[in-house]
């Protein structure tokens, strides 16, 4: 026949692709030994795209936490013992590999996914119907819109930050962390989570307290070239500048930069410097001393805690202890990043509330445990669960760096003062302050 | 004309079309991975069937067909979740809207020639990211649009787990827009646009009125790529910036590239090479996967030089030259 | 309006970066006719190299800069072999190659070296003043060699053998060939150059931006764009839109907006291009 060879071509890519997909959807034969039932605990990250950093140090977190588990014999519910099988999957920050990765996850069997990606929502309309429980960092914020049930975020953008940095700037006179600031420049990554922030109503509860907002823009998130923007803010002439990023280590020239240009106002911005390892440090801290203040939930190895802020912030220095004791030469000091607190802090929770809820395979025992607003004390400090939100509220620690080690990378630095929530229903969180920064004498000292 | 349509020529058409048909209900038994690729798959080949017309046929690299299809998706997904409008009835809205858009472009960049054409719609495409990215009061920003709630039809709610029937309703999209494009181009509208292709001076001095065709090829595709960002907005429940990167661009390209230009059913197979190949090499290697496909996509696109499509065609004339060269012995 | 002065002179350092990769891209592209949307990936490579080498080997940054030079050509060579087998067959299958090295590159640099971002610390820290105005010894260093290698380059297309056949080449590649120029070597000798400059950019600017896998995209569009806005087939167009297209980003940031400046860029860009649809000094239609 005529067209043979082309039925031949076809038949054969067929044929392939048939073997491809049945070799790639044989179940793993399951481990029945001795009554261990398999939980299955997946990830859906983008270990490689804007936020490879900070995602794949969230693997490192959830694994070692994982690990942790296992070794320890797996986790018992009701006499039944558990071990825990880990499914990592890279979304690329894509979409569409992001909603296929939920969607094999979910086929799978998984019971909760540590997710960060590119379309939560998305890959929400598959957890929820099937009960599984999302956990993520916090953005965007519709994910725990009511209605949903099963999805799970730290409240970190804007009930932390958004109302967090409002308290901290005050005018002259004022009783804040930082006082006399009269005027304030604002820059805002375009990225999720920074105008997630900035869209809480940052700018109005500035200007409420008497802050007039002298510099407001939004810069790209594969900027690295600051110095036009240095002169416009230059120009501006603030008495800080509020520096909305996140983990975007593209953005951690600016301090070089500010330094090279002369002009090294107060930034005080989230945790990039600390969260983003020892390379984020030699860029920006060598450079930052003293000229930044840092809103970080996380505290890296080399930070020593003071004991007001053990007492104050509810932190117990023998678990952080036992944390990088584990961490640090499994993953070496370069992962010692905010992902991976997070990833860890999860599982334990997460696992912990499996326990709680009395079948870890029924989301609905998982949520009404987490319900209950019992608060979670991960690796480092006591965090608040929030029920109405459906949200973590992580504590909040004021540093700014201060020396940096050349050779590994790893700055100290100093706490000025931090805050975290008392009770699982106000999100008014009270800042204790051990150092105040006057940016009146700030300018002076440094000339700007 | 009916007697056309179950000759020998065609046969090849209907036992393709009844292969595809037939493949979801396949493809359902590997589980709903698989037939998420596959609906995505059908869904970008309609991208890549209508990038092809003007890319193909006409012969124009038009590089701003991955943000019509984006406008389409706001549009469809804006008017969806602000105003509450019936899915089905957006889905012409924003195929419409993306024309409006790429008349607009092609008024401006049309009258540019070669890769100066191409440049410039690459300077729309920059801006209307940036639009995209920037206006978030509107479109929700970098994080994007959201929720937009599913489409339903009869009384069955079209979610995520409603594989096979969002399946093939992409698959009817996809069969109708070929079904057209076919038309188009056996039309003398479709000739035309060859003629653009192969030489636009001789076309011009013959009388052609090129840049109306060449709007018009502009035109007709942006109005597929609409009609399908409303399907994906809607099926995504989100959308979102990094939905219409170059990145994904780049895979239609391919695709049309890989699969053949200036025929049919290449962009077809072209954009199933693109999202499959790589999910199956990923069973192999977890870390290297991609890296790999990067490889295979050069040696595909040097060795069939008219891609998947021209290789068959040119393995069928080997044949049958040699079957002729029997004969006469 | 004493800022006025700086932003200029910002817009004339960033213009001098888009011009050494611009430049780059224009010698592969006006000689050879071929589209490489990769070039921005070499210029990443080159600063991933020079990252590997002072970090881990040598801790001599001008040694390493020779090394990426080299290191460039080579991949030069290589590369060009790729693209070879696509002469004459349209851009459309070079296009398409092109995005494939781009995948094959950043997925090496993933799969070898980690998707974080690197740092490379600068020698060159020394900060003069003039006025108001303070610019680092990198920067300098960076606009220095732009203006050197456009010198050099005008240099040897005008008065050297080999430049002057490169010219002829890349004017009528028919005649040439048949005038006894060697036109596949000429066009090898060019995509070479442009490459080596795409690498040696990338280890300039390492210690001014960050080195991560994606760097290369955003410098991939602007080159083009300069190239194109000076016009296909000139080299010296594709230089002076990169100054044009560097002061033009700079003044949109300092007096409307910086989130719309990367935009803003294009939009000029197509503006022209309506005045001038074959670019500034475009000769012919590619």
């Amino acid at each position: 026949m005529k067209h043979k060879r082309f039925f031949v071509v076809i038949a054969v890519f067929l044929a392939a692709a048939a073997l491809a997909i049945a070799a790639g959807t044989s179940e793993k034969g399951a481990s029945s030994k001795e009554n261990v039932k398999i939980f299955k605990f997946g990830a859906n990250l983008g270990l490689t795209g804007e936020l490879s950093g900070y995602c794949t140090a969230t693997a490192k977190g959830t694994r070692l936490a994982i690990d942790q588990i296992n070794e320890a014999g797996g986790f018992v519910v009701k006499g039944q013992r558990y071990k825990i099988e880990y499914i990592e999957m890279d979304n690329r920050w894509d979409p569409k590999v992001d909603v296929a990765n939920t969607t094999k996850l979910v086929e799978q069997g998984v019971r909760m996914i540590q997710y960060v990606g590119p379309a939560g929502v998305a890959s929400q309309a598959i957890t929820e119907p099937e009960k599984v429980i999302l956990i993520m960092p916090g953005f965007p914020a519709e994910v725990t819109r009511p209605g949903i049930k099963y999805t799970f975020a730290t409240g970190w953008s804007e009930n932390m930050l958004g109302k967090a940095f409002p308290k901290i700037f005050g005018p002259s006179g004022a009783n804040t962390l930082i006082t006399g600031c009269d005027k304030l420049a604002i820059l805002t990554p375009i990225e999720g989570m920074p105008e997630n922030v900035y869209n809480s109503g940052l700018r109005k509860a500035l200007e409420a307290k008497g802050i007039s907002i002298v510099f407001d823009e939004k810069v790209a998130a594969d900027v690295t070239d600051f110095t036009t923007i240095i002169a416009k803010i230059k120009m501006a002439d603030p008495d800080a500048l509020l520096f909305l990023n996140f983990a975007n280590l593209n953005h951690l020239k600016i301090y070089p930069q500010m330094k090279d240009a002369g002009y090294q106002p107060l930034v005080v911005e989230v945790d990039p410097i600390s969260g983003g390892g020892p390379q984020a440090k030699q860029t920006a801290t060598a450079a930052a001393s003293g000229h930044n203040v840092e809103i970080m939930y996380y505290f890296n190895s080399r930070t020593t805690i003071p004991d007001w802020a053990a007492k104050s912030l509810a932190f117990d220095p023998e678990k952080r202890k036992n944390y990088f004791d584990t961490f640090i030469p499994k993953y070496g000091i370069e992962w010692d990043v905010a992902g991976s607190i997070h990833g860890f802090d999860f599982v334990k929770a997460w696992i912990g509330y499996a326990v709680m809820g009395g079948d870890p395979m029924n989301g609905d025992a998982i949520v009404a445990a987490a319900d209950t607003e019992t608060p979670y004390f991960g690796a480092m400090a006591k965090t608040w669960y929030y029920k109405d939100t459906h949200r973590f509220v992580l504590p909040s620690y004021f540093v700014t760096h201060n020396d940096i080690d050349e050779k590994t990378g790893m700055s100290t630095v100093l706490l000025l003062g931090g805050g975290r929530s008392t009770d699982s229903h106000s999100l008014n969180i009270p800042i204790t302050i051990d150092q105040q920064i006057d940016l009146k004498k700030f300018r002076a000292k440094w000339g700007y | 004309m009916e007697g056309k349509y179950f000759s020998l020529k065609n046969k090849k058409k209907v036992i393709c079309f009844i292969g595809i048909a037939i493949a979801p209900l396949l493809v359902q038994f590997a589980g709903g991975y698989w037939m998420q690729i596959l609906m995505m798959t059908f869904l970008f080949s309609i991208l890549a069937v209508s990038l092809n017309l003007i890319l193909g046929y006409a012969g124009q690299v038009n590089l701003a067909h991955g943000v019509l299809f984006g406008a389409g998706a706001y549009a469809s997904g804006l008017l969806v979740m602000r105003l509450g409008v019936n899915f089905w009835l957006t889905i012409p809205i924003a195929a419409l809207t993306a024309t409006a858009i790429a008349f607009v472009v092609g008024y401006i960049t049309l009258r540019l020639r070669g890769t100066y054409f191409s440049l410039a719609t690459f300077g729309f495409v920059v801006m209307m990211l940036a639009v995209y990215s920037n206006l978030s009061g509107l479109t929700g920003g970098q994080i994007g649009l959201m929720p937009i709630p599913p489409a339903s039809i009869g009384g069955l709610v079209l979610g995520p787990n409603q594989r096979l029937v969002r399946t093939y309703i992409v698959l009817a999209f996809l069969l109708l827009t070929m079904f057209i494009i076919d038309r188009i181009v056996h039309s003398r509208v479709g000739r035309a646009f060859i003629v653009i292709r192969e030489n636009e001076d001789l076309a011009k001095s013959s009388g052609v009125n090129t840049f109306w065709y060449k709007m018009l090829a502009f035109g007709i595709s942006s109005f597929f790529a609409g009609m399908t960002g409303a399907i994906y907005a809607t099926y995504q429940g989100m959308i979102s910036p990094a939905d219409i990167s170059l990145v994904v661009f780049f895979q239609i390209l391919a695709a049309c590239v890989v699969g053949g230009l200036g025929t049919l059913i290449g962009p077809v197979i072209g954009t199933a090479f693109v999202q499959f190949l790589p999910e199956i090499l990923k069973g192999f290697s977890e870390a290297y996967y991609y890296l790999v496909f990067g490889i295979l996509l050069i040696i595909i696109v040097i060795w069939a030089p008219k891609g998947i499509m021209g290789g068959v065609e040119a393995l069928r004339k080997r044949f049958a030259s040699t079957r002729t060269a029997k004969k006469e012995t | 309006m004493g800022y006025f002065l700086e932003f200029l002179i910002n817009g004339i350092v960033t213009g001098s970066v888009y011009t050494l990769i611009a430049v780059g891209l224009s010698l592969t592209f006006s000689i050879m006719k071929l589209i490489n949307f990769a070039h921005g990936e070499f210029y990443m490579i080159g600063a991933y190299a020079s990252w590997v080498i002072v970090s881990h080997l040598v801790d001599n940054w001008w040694l390493s800069f020779f090394l990426v030079v080299m290191g460039g050509a080579a991949l030069g060579v290589l590369i060009e072999r790729v693209f070879r087998p696509t002469y004459g067959r349209g851009l459309l299958s070079q296009f398409t190659i092109s995005l494939g090295l781009v995948i094959i590159m950043q997925d090496s640099i993933i799969a070898t070296l980690g998707g974080v971002t690197r740092h490379v610390q600068s020698i060159f820290t020394t900060v003069r003043q003039f006025g108001n105005i303070r610019i680092t010894d990198q920067r300098f260093l960076i606009f220095g060699l732009s203006v050197a290698t456009l010198t050099a380059l005008f240099l040897f297309f005008r008065y050297t053998k080999t430049g002057k056949a490169m010219r002829a080449t890349a004017g009528n590649k028919l005649a040439a060939g048949m005038i006894g120029i060697k036109t596949n070597r000429m066009a090898m000798y060019a995509f070479i150059t442009g490459i080596a400059l795409a690498a040696a950019s990338g280890a300039l600017l390492a210690p001014l931006y960050v080195v991560q896998p994606f760097m290369g995209t955003r410098l991939t569009g602007i080159a083009f764009a300069a190239c194109v806005l000076g016009g296909l087939g000139s080299i010296g167009g594709a230089a002076i839109a990169g100054f044009v297209l560097g002061i033009v980003e700079s003044l949109f940031a300092a007096y409307v907006s910086i989130e719309w400046s990367y935009a803003a860029i294009f939009a000029v860009f197509v503006a022209i291009l309506l005045f001038k649809p074959l670019g500034l000094f475009g000769r012919e239609v590619f």
